[in-house]
């Protein structure tokens, strides 16, 4: 930044587009940058305009027109207890569910819950087994359980297995298992159903729908192990019950929660991660995995061997005598100083000087000696235009480590490496779009502000910046911002949340003398070609260092 | 719709997971207007749960804010997980039919309010329709399409978001039947639970040290809001939020603690960027006694102190 009066929204990269409408990104009315008095990131919504966030119109409202401090004018006054009022009633809203129209699902403590390891669930905290199955959410929450058939006991969790089942599919007939505990169930192929297995929801799923108003818990009833007599007949878990039962237990902080919500809410699927949710995404680079032109050159590149490389810049001369096609090879020869490679794993010998024995590289437990607070990877998410699967999990769009602001420091540079040593190897693409699924453009912002700040900037702008659909090279300061590795970090200070993308940049592995004005192979104009090449040599260091600031 | 309903002091606040959590509308209108506390809601609005600019309950409280309202005696902390933990299973059968009979008065509550705006919304075509049909009787189609669009908005204004998702029955608003058409889902668990202060009452919630400044800016009558957004501790606003921009970006600081210069020229910058001064402030003493500052530490200790704070603005280069 270089003025003041710069715009404050990082619309910087040229290499950001602006097509993919996900529906998600869409900025409606937001403000000029220069419209200081409405900055959309700025104060509290006033919740007269919440009654324009009707269905038919999908833009969110100004957030009106602020005065700049009391004057106890009776006009004044009057706004306020408008607003209040307005507040009042948007918040009275009472959650109901048409009997028989809505998901149910039945509270368990989980002493011994149906969370299992893979889920990411820690063992025995609660959650809820969904007895009503309604809706669509269910295709990315939960989790089919089976349950045992020979003890139909919800509290026997302990040997599911996932079943793998999609929430929407339709459910193969299966022959009643007969076992009949409850004659209230009105619906057979419920019963049948509910004894072969169960849908278990993760307190932050549970939670989550039943404050949208999109689930009924129910209390347990004694005596009702299947949990039918209670959907029917147990007390209603309010809000505030299920903030109790749900945070603080199985491993659910409420800064995660508030998190996860403000992901849900703007339509991303988040789950808790798992290193499954990588898929074939590689930890670490592979030898073929940048573009075969580039890494034939790596290879020719690092031929020499290490001992005959040190002895030449030892003792010189630095460039060896012989017969040189360009100044690329000359210049490759003039790169003395040891630079930060992202393409290898993050070096262990940073977190070394913090911690003795652990090697950050492998995503092993923690060990006890590492003198450092191992950042979490706590979510898995998913944008909302990459189409989910249960079943089959495509590779997480991203990864996100929540942080709660109050109680953590900066991050030490030990910490961020140990952490992006466990999210996949990404490179910047070079020629076009990274990965075959990068079907959507996410702007390039190092950093995106705003979780609550507008549906646009909080939702579309977390994203890798993968690529765009023509094979436009990348520019070389977007390459840097993408990063080889990257991990979104999200604040929270008490309820409000700022994401951060940290990406591990290679500004070593930008060769400024390949791409600026050398191309002096072309034509074989050796002298010219030169005078060129200084000259693009010197924009191209000019244009780094402005941005790079 | 919303009747202000009064609020008994002392008032419970939720302790959940170290949070601190509020849940009852009266509440959070009460905390407002009588002792400028405004919190975060941090919910989901059931109503429109696909955006993130207007959020519902709960209302979560900082730190700070709890710790002066538990001073100031409006209110007290319970752990509200064990309340519900020991109160929903230890719930009395009397207890139990009363929750369950208020549960019922509520839903035919609701179930009456969305007759009345379906019978509004009714009447309300009809009279289009009428007038349309007065007026320009070659249009009438046009009429009808008219007619068509207040009962979809029905259709999605008064369902709940369960139904949104799925293909709302029609059946369900043709049949009027005020006894259960509802399952509610209360806000807040009281009732069936019935909160008294604890005794002993519960540790008072612990805060940085820029708790003095907190209150001393609270008690010149600003409201103030964690200050993330802006990068700094607390917002401070002159009147309600929802009413007015805020006029500072305050950090607290202990008095001998020793200041980046250039912390001070960033936060100037970015307050006066904002059309907002930044705000230093502390507790005049404060950190001395120590001998060395302890940077973000939490304390029980609440000296009320003479605090000073200093606006910066950043005049130009």
């Amino acid at each position: 930044m270089a003025d003041a009066t710069e715009d404050p929204l990082p619309s910087t990269s040229t290499y950001a587009s602006s097509s993919s409408p996900s529906p998600f990104q869409s900025t409606p009315s937001q403000p000029s940058s220069n419209d200081l008095d409405n900055d959309p990131t700025d104060e509290a919504p006033d919740f007269r305009f919440l009654a324009s966030l009707n269905t038919k119109n999908q833009s969110l409202p100004r957030r009106g027109e602020k005065d700049f401090e009391p004057h106890k004018t009776r006009k004044q006054e009057e706004v306020l207890e408008q607003s209040r009022n307005a507040m009042r009633d948007a918040l009275s809203h009472t959650r109901k569910q048409h009997v028989g129209g809505g998901a149910v699902g039945v509270y368990d403590a989980g002493v011994a819950g149906g969370g299992s390891e893979e889920v990411g669930g820690e063992r025995g905290g609660p959650g809820c087994w969904i007895l009503q199955e309604k809706g669509k959410m269910f295709t990315s929450m939960g989790v089919w359980v089976r349950l045992p058939r020979e003890k139909v006991d919800l509290g026997v969790g302990d040997t599911s297995e996932r079943a793998g089942e999609d929430g929407d599919q339709a459910e193969d007939e299966d022959e009643g298992e007969g076992e009949e505990q409850t004659a209230d169930a009105d619906d057979a192929g419920e019963k049948q159903r509910s004894l072969k297995g169960r849908l278990w929801l993760l307190p932050e799923e549970a939670l989550y729908l039943l404050e949208r108003g999109a689930l009924d818990i129910r209390y347990p009833l004694p005596d009702d192990p299947l949990g039918i007599l209670a959907s029917q007949e147990g007390l209603p878990m309010s809000l505030q019950g299920a903030y109790a039962a749900f945070i603080g237990r199985g491993g659910l902080t409420l800064e995660m929660y508030t998190v996860y919500t403000g992901l849900k809410r703007l339509g991303y699927t988040v789950l808790r991660h798992t290193s499954t949710h990588l898929k074939d995404k590689p930890l670490h680079k592979s030898e073929w995995s940048i573009g075969s032109g580039f890494s034939e050159l790596w290879r020719r590149m690092w031929q020499e061997s290490t001992q005959e490389r040190e002895k030449r810049i030892a003792s010189g001369p630095l460039i060896t005598p012989g017969l040189y096609r360009s100044y690329k090879d000359q210049y490759r020869l003039l790169t003395l100083i040891p630079f930060h490679d992202p393409s290898h794993p993050p070096s262990p010998s940073l977190s070394t000087s913090t911690s003795s024995t652990s090697t950050s590289s492998s995503p092993s437990p923690p060990s006890t000696t590492t003198h450092f607070a191992r950042l979490p990877l706590t979510f898995s998410v998913w944008k909302p235009s990459t189409p989910y699967k249960k079943r089959s999990p495509p590779p997480a769009d991203f990864l996100l480590s929540v942080i709660p602001a109050r109680e953590t420091t900066l991050p030490s540079l030990a910490q961020l490496d140990d952490l992006l040593a466990r999210v996949p190897w990404e490179p910047p693409s070079r020629t076009g779009p990274v990965a075959p699924n990068s079907s959507t453009t996410a702007s390039n912002n190092t950093t995106a502000n705003g979780a609550r700040g507008g549906g646009g900037r909080g939702g579309g702008n977390i994203g890798r910046g993968a690529a765009n659909g023509n094979a436009r090279p990348m520019p070389r300061d977007a390459r840097l911002k993408h990063g080889y590795r990257s991990v979104v970090l999200a604040v929270v200070d008490q309820g409000v949340t700022s994401f951060l993308r940290w990406g591990d940049a290679g500004f070593g592995c930008e060769r400024v003398y390949e791409d600026r004005g050398f191309g002096v192979e072309r034509g074989g104009r050796k002298g010219r070609g030169g005078g060129g090449g200084y000259r693009g040599g010197r924009g191209g260091r000019g244009g780094g260092r402005g941005r790079g600031t | 719709m919303a009747v202000e309903i009064p609020v008994v002091e002392p008032i419970p606040i939720s302790l959940v997971s170290s949070r601190y959590l509020l849940y009852d509308i009266n509440v959070i209108s009460y905390l407002r207007r009588a002792h400028n506390i405004s919190g975060v809601l941090i919910g989901t609005l059931p109503q429109t749960p696909h955006q993130n600019v207007f959020l519902g309950l709960p209302l979560e409280l900082l730190p700070e804010e709890a710790r002066l309202l538990v001073e100031k005696n409006v209110a007290y902390i319970v752990d509200d997980a064990a309340a519900h933990d020991s109160g929903i299973v230890g719930l009395s059968e009397e207890e139990e039919t009363a929750f369950r009979q208020a549960l019922r008065l509520e839903s035919s509550k609701e179930s009456k309010a969305v007759e009345a705006v379906k019978e509004g919304r009714k009447r309300i075509s009809l009279g289009k329709k009428k007038r349309a049909s007065g007026q320009e009787k070659t249009h009438t189609i046009i009429g009808g399409e008219r007619d068509e669009e207040p009962s979809k908005a029905d259709v999605f204004l008064f369902d709940s978001p369960a139904a949104h998702s799925q293909p709302a029955k029609p059946s369900a608003f043709s049949m009027p039947e005020p006894a259960a058409q509802f399952n509610i889902i209360p806000s807040t668990s009281t009732p069936p639970l019935s909160y008294q202060p604890p005794s002993p009452p519960l540790p008072v919630p612990l805060v940085p040290t820029s708790y003095s400044l907190f209150r001393y800016l609270h008690s010149k009558g600003y409201f103030l809001s964690p200050g993330l957004r802006f990068g700094c501790q607390y917002m401070a606003y002159p009147g309600d939020p929802l009413r007015f921009h805020s006029h500072f970006l305050a950090v607290g600081k202990d008095w001998d603690e020793e200041l980046d210069l250039l912390d001070v020229v960033a936060g100037g910058r970015l307050g006066t960027g904002v059309k907002k001064g930044y705000l230093i402030g502390g507790e005049v003493g404060s950190g001395r006694a120590k001998g060395k500052v302890n940077h973000g530490e939490l304390t029980e200790s609440g000296s009320e102190g003479d605090v000073r704070a200093f606006s910066i603005e950043w005049a130009g280069m």
